[in-house]
């Protein structure tokens, strides 16, 4: 299983102040030492890296302090990046810190807030920021505006989010499964673009969202955008923003997700192509389709093309990876009852094998869309049948109509069958002794009254007027 | 073959893509979560003067609302209003959206008594679009632009439908 972030660390874990070389040099060290000892304490150099990160940090945070060292927010202070390492965006100093110190309320991944001042520092200091938790801070006057507690909800959201990284899609023991996990990894490893094949509803931007999560600590904003809504103008304008911090901060990076990238109009491919030329190696695409390479090579602009194939991904259908399912539905529902949607921790056995059987057409979106609302309907501790979409809860059923029904013209053809062979028998009987029902019925071996009986049934005429 | 009219008019910044011809009975849904009416206003007359071929359905709906709400029509577009207020249960509902198999257009913008300092600005956008947001409206007059957008995805869908028809 790939984890987005470090795994949380037990509470005793033995850490240690982990500090870079830029802080060992400073003044403040000691000052930030001494605090450290009491509050979890970290500060940034003037372009933005952890210089200094202290044990209880570390712990309050539940990652080894030495794993975050380096770890980039921006290359100046006040243009600083939105990150979407998680880290990145908690340890984050408020917009704005120029002159004065400001407050921010910071959460760990774990849910905890707590709140923290951050004290911008001069140059001569060799230190951007020195941010202290849990200092009394009554000592300072500070008035949350509106814009900080928006952005406050937003980074607090995208911090729980984070908590719960969204590797189910990789889930399971299948050979595709691991394939999935191993090039979701390869991916993650290097700055390329990648193109996402697979079917409608795979999951293509989820593991978009994987990679760009699991890429070197820099990775910068992931902005998704559809790509046949788009043209030249929508699609300066929904980069717009991106494009900005590109041009303002000289080493930040970003990843754009396109979505359907095949449909794409030309004009929208050429400006696409075009800011990739512009800022090479720093704007990354990874694009979904559902087309192969070579398709790739005919839909879109050669440039374009050459440089989203440069890695390609494919995701396989979920009806290909039936024995995963279950982990995979089984991974979904506990996650929503670890957000506390559900009180359902298991699922029956019946759940599971109508969930093996259905042929998944809306594929991972559909398997997470079908488990969201049966954890919402489940009132119990185990998700049973009744509680399924009905276009699964059915499934069985109707195709075991379908069989019925089927079975039933089967028979109902071999009665017209039987019914055909015995007016022929009855027909050539007579022919044969030129109208003798007697003799015809004896020759065929039954009653008079019978041959009489089928005979009006059959409705046999000799000679036959047919 | 479907017929295909031009909708809109804003000037210079006539939409270009034509919307197809609507199945019948066929229309698009806007929600809006809002603390007032303003949006409401604003996005009724510019509705119906961009995308005036297809019927709109504006409705303004509580935040808990929307997940229930949407869905049922083919075409859906949110516009959340932000607010510090609403921002905590706003944020997973966008997210939860943006999930979604049948995923609706969702655009944001920030309530207008907030002073947001222009240097924030790009920064709050960019952290909306990375909870789930497809677009990040300023201001009014950032609704031409967005129209089209909308118009775009409206044009998908009803091609996708007239296709499904056949």
């Amino acid at each position: 299983m790939i984890e987005s972030q470090p795994p949380n660390l037990p509470a005793d874990a033995p850490l240690a102040d982990s500090s870079s070389d830029i802080f060992r040099s400073t003044s403040l060290r000691p000052l930030a030492k001494l605090l450290g000892a009491l509050h979890p304490v970290w500060a940034f150099t003037p372009d933005g890296r952890l210089a200094y990160i202290s044990s209880a940090c570390g712990r309050w945070l539940g990652v080894d302090p030495e794993k975050l060292l380096g770890l980039s927010i921006a290359s100046s202070v006040e243009d600083r990046l939105v990150e979407s390492q998680p880290f990145s965006i908690l340890l984050a100093p408020p917009s704005g810190l120029s002159d004065t110190a400001k407050v921010r309320r910071v959460y760990s991944p774990q849910g905890e807030g707590r709140d923290c001042l951050f004290v911008p520092l001069s140059a001569e200091d060799g230190l951007g920021v020195l941010a202290i938790a849990d200092v009394g801070l009554a000592v300072v006057d500070h008035q949350w505006s509106d814009y900080e507690r928006l952005m406050d909800g937003l980074r607090r959201h995208l911090a729980q989010a984070a908590r719960f990284p969204n590797a189910v899609i990789s889930l399971g023991t299948s050979l595709r499964a691991r394939k999935l996990a191993r090039q979701i990894e390869v991916a993650a490893t290097s700055r390329s673009h990648v193109a996402l094949r697979g079917p409608q509803g795979s999951g293509q931007e989820i593991v978009a969202r994987m990679i760009h999560a699991l890429r070197a600590d820099n990775a910068g904003p992931f902005v998704a955008i559809d790509g046949p809504l788009m043209d030249e103008e929508l699609l300066d304008a929904s980069t717009s923003q991106v494009v900005a911090q590109l041009m303002e901060v000289e080493l930040s990076r970003a990843t754009i997700f396109v979505r359907d990238i095949e449909q794409m109009p030309g004009d929208a491919q050429q400006r696409l192509e075009l800011m990739l030329a512009n800022f090479p190696g720093r704007l990354c695409v990874i694009a979904s389709t559902t087309r192969g390479c070579e398709e790739l090579l005919t839909a879109l602009t050669a440039s374009l093309a050459t440089a989203v194939t440069e890695y390609e991904l494919e995701i396989a259908p979920l009806s290909a990876r039936i024995e995963d399912i279950p982990l995979m539905a089984a991974a979904l529902l506990q996650r929503r009852r670890l957000t506390g949607e559900t009180r359902a921790a298991q699922i029956s056995r019946e759940v599971l094998d109508r969930l093996v059987v259905y042929p998944w057409p809306g594929n991972y979106d559909e398997l997470v869309a079908a488990i969201r609302n049966a954890a919402r309907q489940c009132r119990g501790e185990t998700l049973q049948m009744e509680h399924l979409p009905l276009a699964i809860r059915t499934y069985g059923g109707v195709r075991e109509e379908t069989d019925s029904r089927a079975g039933k013209e089967e028979l109902q053809a071999l009665d017209e069958l039987l019914a055909e062979t015995e007016k022929n028998a009855l027909q050539r009987a007579l022919t044969k002794y030129r109208g003798n029902r007697a003799a015809a019925a004896r020759a065929l071996g039954i009653t008079r009254s019978r041959f009489l009986r089928r005979q009006e049934q059959l409705g046999v005429r000799w000679p036959n007027t047919n | 073959m479907a017929e295909h009219k031009l909708i809109g008019d804003w000037g210079s910044q006539t939409p270009s893509v034509p919307v197809t011809q609507s199945p019948p009975g066929s229309e698009w849904s806007l929600w809006i979560v809002e603390e007032g009416t303003r949006w409401q206003q604003i996005m009724r007359v510019l509705g119906e003067r961009f995308v005036g071929s297809v019927a709109m359905q504006c409705c303004r709906v509580e935040p808990r609302a929307v997940l229930t709400e949407i869905g049922q029509p083919r075409c859906s577009v949110v516009l959340w209003e932000l607010s510090p207020e609403n921002i905590g249960e706003c944020c997973p509902l966008i997210a939860a959206l943006s999930r979604r198999n049948e995923r609706p257009l969702q655009l944001v913008t920030f309530v207008a008594r907030m002073g947001i300092p222009s240097r924030g600005y790009s920064e709050l956008a960019l952290t909306c679009r990375q909870v789930g947001a497809d677009w990040v409206v300023r201001q009014p007059e950032d609704m031409p632009l967005v129209m089209r957008l909308i118009a775009n995805r409206l044009c998908r869908e009803f091609k996708g439908a007239g296709d499904l028809d056949k």
